[in-house]
């Protein structure tokens, strides 16, 4: 099970709404290398990890990634509250806000959205530690 | 800021402390028999302890379970984490 605590792992303050850069970061909480992706790779493959070490760590990564996410979700929201229709509209941000409005969902930069296909989960520890890397090798 | 700035001090060494109990942890499951990180590990589990108490004494819960008031479940009043309160 999973123990929530009411706090960031590293506080998120922003004073100025910016939708054009919540475009792009929204890419870091589901998209392809973003921290959606990263948690749910580290959370699916430690079941059927063999080495005891091994998968532990991967559930204290994918946990530590579910704190990640929820930082990334915090720019984004913080960084599009208070948004003016005007703003929206300027900054391109209004292809997003017509079917999600203000809410933080999970696409990548591109609006293409989250899939389970971003990551892999092969059953094999050296396959799965191997992809691991990779894509943990491009983002944090 | 005012009272706030007290209070968004102590939550936030909260965060530093557990931060550092983080990276301990992923260290220490690769390395269970290190008997230093072990120690080091075990004195800041103990301090961030202490100052989650006191925070939750003073000020709010931090887990729904820290939540102390006995008239009003005060984990549903408190600023969600992403609000930046205390950013």
């Amino acid at each position: 099970m999973f123990c929530y605590e009411k706090r960031l792992e590293f506080p998120v303050k922003i004073c100025q709404p910016d939708a054009r850069t919540a475009q792009a970061i929204i890419s870091q909480f589901g998209g392809p290398d973003g921290e959606l992706s990263a948690s749910m790779r580290y959370l699916s493959q430690r079941f059927s990890t063999p080495y005891r070490e091994v998968a532990n760590l991967l559930t204290d990564i994918g946990t530590e990634e579910l704190a990640h996410l929820e930082m990334i979700g915090a720019i984004v929201y913080q960084l599009t509250k208070d948004l003016s229709m005007e703003e929206i509209e300027a900054s391109g941000f209004d292809k997003y806000y017509v079917d999600h409005t203000l809410g933080i969902w999970p696409q990548a930069a591109g609006g293409i959205p989250f899939n389970a296909c971003e990551f892999q989960c092969k059953g094999d520890v050296l396959t799965d530690l191997y992809e691991d890397m990779a894509a943990d090798g491009t983002t944090a | 800021m005012g009272d706030n700035s007290k209070k968004c001090e102590a939550f936030n060494t909260i965060g530093m402390v557990d931060f550092l109990l983080t990276d301990m942890q992923l260290y220490l499951d690769t390395h269970p028999h290190d008997k230093n990180a072990i120690d080091y590990y075990q004195y800041y589990v103990g301090v961030k302890k202490n100052l989650v108490r006191e925070y939750e004494d003073k000020y709010g819960p931090i887990t729904a379970q820290g939540s102390h008031g006995n008239t009003v479940f005060t984990w549903a009043e408190e600023p969600n984490a992403w609000e930046g309160v205390c950013g």
